[in-house]
């Protein structure tokens, strides 16, 4: 049994103790674009940002996140930037330069990686960045280090007037730990018009000295890696375990699983590895005999150590993914799996068998659209409209809720790459195809803001035939509705400035636009149409944008508020059993009875009505009506 | 092996509250004094799929649980409590929801709930059925299957630490429906005390 500690312990998300941790380090500027699994670090942050005074916001990208953060540090105030992985590389630019200039106050980047892509189209390991930009990686060993790792990320950058990135994961921060919350020493809000051209205006002149400064502070805060507090030496044994980062708590648990103790194994943990810090590496490796790197996804302590141990003339075996995996998230069984094959011992754990069982038949249930997602709408609608134009599409996806079309019955997201890499391949699509197929591009109103508008300058210039289609929920919905410059309003709820996407369109030259409601099908198919025979006729570009919020943010509203949410229901003796409603539209609260015929399930219908325009025989009705209180809600 | 945590695997559908469920157990044990780590599944993976929450409580360091490791399997739909069953062993206390949810995708063959049931049985499966979606109906709302399902876990006193109701009773109250939520708790309390020894209390 654990003993009472002297403060009291709050359970916290580890991206809330992140969030926590930049505020006791005296946090004064935060800036992020939404992106799993970073969201809760400013979505927290700007909870406290009222009762501290320190200034947030949700920016268009992350590129320019970054540089709204880097700028304030230059100006001296203390600056935190976090995104998820994917959003580094679209930062690079600016990140890779910081460490040339360093800053005027503490500037954290917390990179969110992803291993075992749960949220992402890739699992890039952002360790390396940190290795190629001279900038140092933090990185806590387990989420009960979060916050105070966080701190020091902050003091680390604060010492040296250079950028570090904190590196946490989807299992670090998507974990809920208890934190002991402290009150910040000083906040700084307010920073100082800093004139120093010859630091921070990279011509090619000051780029070259800058380099050789940056070179002498790596050097410096390699020293002070040494003596990290958040790296240490356990254990006497004669096998040194390298722990990487989170790695250290899973080493932990899997060595107290395969009941290993600490006479037989040494740990070094490392928190703050890169740059490598040399001289704890060579007491670690004092009198060990063989030496396991245990590392989530690439292998790069294990270059950067036995690139080490050769300079320094080690002839012990070091390994490292021969043993522990290079793909996917490190687990406790994987560590085990590992550890049991290094010191060729059983492995302990054992599981129930299941193949070639009625679990293997289990059916999937992936994510799906909610009942009542306005995009579901606007996919069944294409596809009819683009029939009906007679032409034959590519549907170029994008990075979104709607990137669920995957799924059938839709499966209207042809290639899905990047942020705003919808309008980017059409821009491709739009000149090998034949004068009967059109690139489709599907991009929602986030993204848009993100990374679409370049793409669409380039199809207007280029004269890109394409079919640009906006899903404008209002919100940035697959992170958990985070207000843009197209919502109206901020996070904090106070009004914003509102940039209305058709006048941005219209504004960067595409003649032809249109606007629909995806909750009715007809005018969404008639509307689509024409925009898509446009395309096919005048081999321009045309965008439609379809308007409504997203369903699961009004509709968590109108709960909230105790207004009433509508509701249809079935007539069984119109139904058919044909099937369309639950196969062909396949809304989530619409399910078959055992005779085939619909069924709605009153405890996830919200009432959209799409159904009405899908069922060929009026079988659908509704129960409850709009009531103007709900009405309103959509805007 | 040795046992350094009591570990809890939650499983069921996004939408369900599963996470809210989890909060209220690592509340309550955070109040105790016992280390909590919880793993959750955000994002993406909500939007009605397949959600899973580790629940680790004691001296450990990582949230998840191996598999086969898991002391008590919560599973507040059935086809998501057999997916996630390979984390179970037959000493692992199986409480489930009885019924099933069709995944929203066109076509889809459901499982035999029998073949399923056969399943554990044949493999020596510690596993215990509860109405729950039918227990939360009568409380009043669907949505309190979450704490029909918190009340059974209570009941099943697996916890590393004395439970006592009022704990619970008294976060439950804090929250928006509590009546509901309440009544479908107990529910689901003298469900598991009904269906274990066969007393009603």
């Amino acid at each position: 049994m654990a003993t009472k500690t002297m403060e009291a312990k709050v359970l916290l998300l580890g991206n809330e103790a992140i969030a926590y941790g930049a505020v006791e380090a005296g946090l004064g500027f935060a800036a992020a674009y939404p992106g799993t699994p970073s969201t809760e670090i400013v979505e927290t942050l700007f909870k406290l940002s009222k009762k501290y005074g320190f200034y947030v916001e949700w920016s268009v990208n992350e590129k320019v996140a970054l540089e709204a953060a880097y700028g304030a540090a230059v100006g001296g105030v203390k600056s935190l930037v976090a995104m998820k992985h994917v959003g580094v590389n679209v930062a690079m630019d600016p990140l890779t330069s910081s460490a040339y200039t360093g800053v005027e106050a503490a500037f954290v980047i917390v990179s969110a990686d992803d291993p075992s892509m749960w949220s992402s189209q890739n699992e890039q390991d952002n360790r390396w960045y940190g290795v190629r930009s001279y900038i140092p990686v933090l990185e806590a060993g387990s989420t009960l280090e979060l916050k105070d790792v966080a701190v020091s990320a902050f003091e680390l950058s604060d010492k040296f007037k250079h950028p570090v990135i904190l590196r946490t994961t989807t299992r670090l921060s998507h974990s809920r730990a208890p934190f002991v919350i402290r009150e910040p020493m000083e906040i700084v809000t307010r920073g100082k018009l800093i004139k120093k051209p010859d630091k921070y205006s990279m011509i090619p002149s000051v780029a070259r000295r800058l380099r050789r400064e940056m070179l002498n502070r790596w050097h410096h805060i390699r020293e002070f890696m040494n003596t990290y507090e958040f790296n240490w030496i356990e254990g006497e044994g004669d096998t040194l375990l390298v722990s990487v980062g989170s790695a250290y708590g899973i080493t932990k648990d899997a060595l107290s699983m395969l009941n290993i103790g600490y006479d037989k194994v040494r740990i070094l943990k490392l928190s703050g590895y890169i740059p490598l810090p040399t001289d704890l590496l060579e007491k670690a490796f004092d009198g060990v005999s063989r030496v396991l790197v245990v590392e989530e996804l690439e292998p790069v302590l294990e270059t950067l150590i036995k690139s080490w141990a050769y300079d320094k003339g080690f002839s012990i075996p070091i390994v490292g993914k021969e043993f522990v995996p290079l793909v996917g998230e490190l687990t406790i069984d994987s560590v085990v799996g590992a550890l049991s094959r290094f010191f060729g011992i059983p492995n302990p754990l054992s599981s129930i068998h299941v193949s070639g069982s009625v679990i293997d038949e289990l059916p999937i249930r992936p994510p799906n659209l909610c009942p009542g997602c306005p995009h579901r709408g606007t996919f069944f609608s294409l596809r009819k409209a683009l029939a009906k134009a007679g032409v034959k599409p590519i549907y170029n996806g994008d990075i979104g809720c709607y990137s669920l079309g995957i799924l059938p019955p839709y499966r209207m997201q042809d290639t899905l790459v990047d942020m705003g890499s919808s309008i980017g391949f059409a821009n491709g699509f739009a000149h090998i195809l034949s004068d009967k197929e059109i690139p489709v591009a599907i991009i929602g109103d986030s993204t848009f803001f993100h990374s679409g508008l370049t793409g669409l300058v380039n199809a207007v210039y280029n004269k890109s035939p394409m079919l640009v289609v906006i899903l404008d929920n209002r919100v940035t919905a697959m992170t958990g509705a985070q207000p843009h410059p197209g919502s109206g309003y901020y996070q904090t709820g106070d009004e914003a400035p509102y940039i209305d996407i058709e006048s941005v369109v219209r504004g960067m030259g595409v003649e032809f636009v249109i606007k629909f409601d995806p909750f009715d099908i007809n005018k969404s198919v008639e509307a689509l149409a024409k925009a898509a025979k446009y395309v096919k006729e005048r081999r321009k570009v045309a965008v439609a944008i379809a308007e409504r919020a997203c369903t699961l943010f009004v509709v968590g509203i109108a709960r909230r508020r105790g207004i009433e949410v509508p509701l249809y229901s079935v007539d069984m003796d119109r139904c058919t059993a044909c099937g369309i409603c639950y196969n062909a539209f396949s809304c989530p609260a619409i399910m078959p009875l055992d005779d085939g015929r619909a069924y709605i399930d009153p405890s996830l219908c919200v009432g959209c009505g799409e159904c009405v325009y899908v069922c060929p025989h009026g079988a659908f009705y509704l129960v409850r009506p709009w009531s103007e209180e709900f009405k309103k809600l959509w805007w | 092996m040795e046992r350094d945590a009591v570990d809890i695997l939650l499983t069921g559908v996004g939408g369900q509250g599963i996470i809210t469920l989890a909060k209220i157990i690592g509340s309550v044990a955070n109040s105790h004094g016992v280390r909590v780590l919880m793993a959750e599944t955000h994002g993406m993976s909500q939007r009605g799929g397949s959600v899973v929450v580790h629940v680790r409580l004691g001296d450990v360091y990582y949230p998840l649980i191996p598999k086969g490791g898991a002391d008590v399997i919560l599973g507040l739909e059935l086809i998501e409590t057999f997916r996630y069953i390979t984390y179970a062993s037959k000493e692992t206390l199986i409480i489930t929801n009885d019924r099933m949810i069709r995944p929203g995708l066109p076509n889809v063959k459901m499982p035999d709930k029998n073949a399923l049931m056969e399943f554990a049985e044949n493999n020596g499966l510690n596993i215990v059925y509860i109405n729950g979606s039918e227990l939360a109906d009568k409380a009043g709302s669907s949505l309190s299957l979450n704490m029909v399902m918190l009340g059974a876990l209570v009941a099943s006193n697996t916890f590393p630490f004395k439970v006592s109701l009022n704990d619970f009773v008294d976060v439950i109250s804090g929250m928006p429906l509590s009546q509901v939520n309440l009544k479908a708790f107990r529910y689901g309390y003298s469900k598991f005390k009904e269906l274990v020894s066969g007393a009603i209390d």
